[in-house]
């Protein structure tokens, strides 16, 4: 749909410049000490982001123990390429860039999830209607973006959770804005369809 | 703007991204189209869905661990036995390479032209099309609106 999207494309690429001018990164002074060896300056940037960055990573993943593995892995990569960070992005969209790449090569290294399942697990303890209903309804939910391919859902993630622009989507994912764009419709498209049995059957 | 247009841009209108040009023609649109406004109202209640997940508690160690891993010496030493097994695998994958080009040079002649046609041997993964969309919307209203596109 590349008529339909030009105006939205170039409007966000126009904002992205501007963006960079308006706002300074606010972890600008904390990376330039970590770059020159202050681990506590480091130890303040770990404190700041890795709450965030394990609540994307964890909805990336679906798993609570392989989001923290992952998270410090993400981390503690960063401390290790901090020298290579040139600035060209804030800091937070460059950690998360890192833990991007690590999450979508999980994911696609796994057993690709190509159907939802039939029947979501019941009730195994006599337990108030109402949570059981809410437990259905996160559990399809889950399955619903379990089935979405790894870009589609990292670029919702960042989109929904992290509150990121298009643009510093497309930087946190290496990708342009155009591709943010089209990756995000495809994955609100798909969570549609993935969503479709259960909302037949009333569970959301 | 058509409904097909419409519904292509609503993702990114709904997250704000886009332009005021677009915006209000989008809005125009909205207003007198109750197909494309319901498909709106659809993919909010969607999202809405998805921002209940719940996300666990941070582990309390796993700052300590973060940092206990950064500062650890070790780290960056790559045992002996990896490094082995690194030149082992590179060893192996250079035979492979080797015979995988003896025996292609061997059959070259009987697979020649075979993609004369051009055809890629991987597909693309590409957008939905709107038709999917349009089919998720009309197939959901249930509300009697014959839903036409516009």
């Amino acid at each position: 749909m590349p008529d339909a999207l030009d105006g939205e494309v170039r409007e966000a690429t126009g904002k992205e410049v501007v963006d960079l001018k308006r706002a300074p990164d606010p972890d600008a002074d904390l990376v330039a000490r970590s770059k020159k060896g202050d681990l506590c300056a480091f130890e303040e940037l770990v404190r700041r982001h890795q709450r965030p960055l394990f609540s994307y990573v964890y909805r990336m993943l679906g798993n609570p123990d392989e989001a923290q593995e992952l998270t410090q892995v993400a981390l503690v990569r960063s401390w290790d390429k901090l020298k290579g960070f040139k600035g060209d992005s804030k800091f937070k969209t460059w950690l998360y860039r890192i833990a991007t790449n690590l999450c979508i090569n999980k994911v696609t290294r796994r057993k690709p999830t190509t159907e939802l399942p039939e029947t979501l697990v019941g009730p195994e303890t006599e337990e108030p209607e109402a949570e059981y209903r809410r437990r259905q309804r996160e559990q399809a939910v889950r399955a619903a973006i379990d089935c979405l391919p790894a870009e589609q859902r990292s670029a919702l993630m960042l989109s929904m959770y992290d509150n990121m622009r298009y643009s510093e989507i497309a930087r946190a994912m290496g990708k342009t804005v155009r591709a943010v764009d089209s990756l995000l419709f495809r994955a609100k498209v798909n969570l549609r369809k993935n969503l479709a049995a259960a909302r037949r059957k009333g569970i959301v | 703007m058509k409904c097909k247009k419409v519904l292509r841009l609503l993702p990114a209108y709904l997250d704000g991204e886009a332009d005021e040009g677009r915006k209000s023609e989008i809005e125009r649109h909205l207003a007198g189209c109750p197909a494309c406004r319901q498909e709106f109202e659809y993919l909010k209640v969607d999202m809405e869905l998805f921002a209940q997940v719940e996300v666990p508690e941070l582990s309390p160690y796993l700052f300590t661990r973060t940092m206990a891993e950064i500062r650890n010496p070790e780290r960056r030493r790559v045992p002996t036995g990896i490094l082995v097994r690194r030149a082992l695998a590179g060893a192996a994958a250079a035979v492979l390479v080797a015979a995988g080009v003896w025996v292609g040079s061997f059959l070259g002649g009987e697979i020649q032209g075979g993609s004369e046609n051009g055809s890629s041997w991987y597909s693309v993964e590409s957008e939905p099309s709107l038709e999917d969309l349009y089919g998720l919307a009309l197939g959901e209203n249930g509300n009697g609106d014959d839903g036409e596109v516009r």
